[in-house]
């Protein structure tokens, strides 16, 4: 392996997580190979954005996630209210996510892959929070 | 921008709709007047048909004092007047909300005005806040023990309510030998946190105080008295505070905006400035 591509492997597994509750453990899920590929095809096509802090609310604060090379966490970020907040090997950055698509697109992987009770909780929170953020 | 929407359908989603500015201030006239009548979101009996209106925020001009999400109606005993106003709002052009649909919720709005409430107009006695002789009160301001990069993440709103670090994301119980069954309930819940070593009464010295709140359904919350006559917490993994979700400090939990969690069950005490969990 060439020294470029150890300090830029490509991410080969991945993990999402809800962030929705403050005492329970939130709802997790790995993704898929060919959603991992997606996933960082969504990523890369994000513009920069200022940078924004996540939200400390009670309830539906946005999604999170982790990318792993070898078994080893090589990125993670915060998805909430039309923002990525991104952090690799680079350092972090902010990135805009124009319409949430980003952040809807990592909600929709849950489905099929936790209970289906927990998961349309968390689509029903997730919606409601991002109709009442809406705004005119 | 408040947007209402009705509770009605078992299987569909249920209709919503934005109300003018003029209708928005009525409202809000209204329930600032009476607030009894803003219910939690969960406070549903769960019957078929008309079960009252949810009420949402939709945008960040709405009065802070408020609780961002809460329910109107629904219930025997409630008001007439407001619900069937409330209801003529939703003679709107964009709205699915037809002349069928009004005369079925109005029939059960009027219906609900004749019965005799189900329960009382008070809420029922959770146990009062007990003033402790000694006690354990951590600043309300400086939250840097459990804000930093190495911690925030892995400690919750129990680590937190029991100023005990252990990086485990707490459960309630646990560290008794139990595990906090789901969905938590205050009967639970309260279970595991007796069971972890908290009491119903002051402990001898250095005491900390709780109090537990239960998102029905789904999860569990603690708030901790904090220095100033403040209570502080910490949403999950996120930093702790000390303010509510309308961003106001919070003087009392009972009536702080909770978010969803929107049970509030009891309060807990625990002595020598740290109880023990994981």
């Amino acid at each position: 392996m060439s020294k470029r591509k150890e300090e830029n492997p490509s991410p080969d597994a991945a993990t999402v997580e809800v962030d929705l509750y403050s005492g329970r453990p939130n709802p997790a899920w790995s993704l898929t190979p060919e959603e991992v590929a997606r996933l960082v095809e969504r990523v890369d096509g994000l513009a920069p954005a200022d940078e924004v802090e996540p939200p400390s609310r009670l309830g539906f604060r946005g999604l999170r996630f982790r990318l792993y090379a070898g078994g080893r966490e090589i990125a993670s970020a915060e998805s909430f209210d039309g923002h990525l907040r991104f952090q690799d090997s680079a350092g972090p950055r902010h990135l805009a996510d124009p319409g949430r698509e980003v952040e809807r697109w990592l909600l929709a992987t849950g489905q099929g892959k936790i209970e289906s009770q927990v998961y349309e909780t968390l689509k029903h929170e997730a919606e409601s929070y991002w109709t009442r953020k809406k705004g005119p | 921008m408040l947007q209402v929407e009705l509770d009605i359908f078992s299987g569909r989603p249920n209709p919503s709709w934005i109300l003018s500015g003029k209708e928005e201030k009525e409202l809000l006239d209204r329930v600032t007047a009476e607030p009894r009548v803003m219910l939690p979101t969960a406070a549903t009996n769960g019957r078929l048909g008309y079960r009252g209106y949810v009420v949402s925020a939709v945008s960040e001009s709405v009065d802070k004092k408020l609780p961002s999400r809460f329910r109107i109606g629904g219930q025997p005993g409630s008001e007439s007047d407001l619900n069937l106003w409330l209801l003529d709002t939703s003679e709107k052009l964009d709205t699915e909300v037809d002349d069928y649909l009004r005369e079925v919720a109005a029939g059960m709005i009027r219906k609900d005005g004749l019965a005799t409430p189900a329960h009382g107009d008070t809420l029922p006695d959770k146990g009062a806040l007990v003033g402790c002789a000694s006690n354990y009160l951590t600043s309300s301001t400086d939250f840097s023990f459990w804000n930093g990069a190495s911690y925030v993440y892995y400690n919750n709103c129990y680590n937190y309510a029991s100023n005990y670090r252990s990086n485990t994301f707490a459960q309630p119980g646990r560290q008794g030998g139990s595990t906090l069954p789901f969905p938590p309930t205050c009967a639970n819940a309260g279970a595991g946190v007796r069971l972890d070593g908290w009491t119903d009464a002051c402990q001898a010295s250095n005491n900390l105080t709780i109090c537990l709140v239960i998102w029905p359904g789904n999860d569990f919350h603690f708030y901790r008295m904090c220095i100033n006559g403040r209570w502080c917490h910490k949403p999950g993994s996120t930093p702790a505070k000390n303010t509510d979700d309308s961003g106001n400090l919070i003087t009392n939990p009972q009536t702080a905006n909770r978010g969803p969690y929107t049970t509030f069950c009891e309060y807990f005490y625990g002595g020598g400035g740290s109880v023990l969990v994981s």
